[in-house]
């Protein structure tokens, strides 16, 4: 059973009106590419069709919700070495 | 070079502003698949249970495969004879909605 939206912007609000770059604004939105999660609302339902032409969304269950910094996580590389300890 | 204003030649008037007047394949190809990306948001929307107001208007809203060539590439305009133009001389026209014309036109 789903609960969120993973909302990730793909095309600017450049140009589009104060409405368009306020609604992305009260998503968390700040960058392309940036992804968001929001729970089942009709408020978010509302905000996402008022921005339907510049984002992608996907239903994801709770588990699968993650927060900005486990998403910094993921993207980071991994180290090609462990430390084991000092000296 | 590159953008509205094309470098003509200066005897000419130096500016020229040369738009086509049709869409190339690539830019009806890229247009069906921008629409196919908002349909899949609007289900996204639908799938996920909710109801609200915009998602009942949404819904209305023709899917991809539901419009007339005529309503993919062109608008109704009052202006010219046929009264349809070039859905690309519509601004900003790749990150809105414009998928209903009036009807008969």
């Amino acid at each position: 059973p789903t609960t969120h939206y993973k909302i990730t912007l793909h095309r600017s609000a450049i140009s589009l009106g104060s409405r368009i770059k306020s609604t992305l604004e009260s998503l968390g939105i700040h960058r392309r590419f940036q992804t968001v999660y929001h729970r089942h609302t009709p408020e978010a339902a509302g905000k996402i069709l008022k921005v339907k032409e510049l984002v992608q969304v996907e239903n994801v269950t709770t588990d699968m919700v993650k927060t900005k910094q486990e998403m910094t996580k993921d993207r980071k590389a991994k180290r090609g070495y462990t430390v084991t300890g000092e000296r | 070079m590159f953008g509205p204003f094309r470098a003509s030649h200066v005897n000419s008037g130096g500016l020229l502003w040369k738009i086509p007047w049709k869409l190339s394949t690539t830019r009806k190809a890229n247009a069906r698949h921008r629409l196919k990306k908002v349909d899949a948001v609007i289900e996204a929307v639908r799938a996920s249970g909710v109801q609200c107001a915009a998602l009942d208007i949404a819904l209305e809203l023709p899917k991809e495969h539901e419009m007339p060539a005529r309503d993919k590439y062109t608008v109704f305009t009052p202006h010219a004879r046929g009264y349809r133009k070039g859905i690309h001389k519509v601004p900003k026209w790749t990150r809105i909605t414009h998928r209903t014309n009036p009807k008969g036109f």
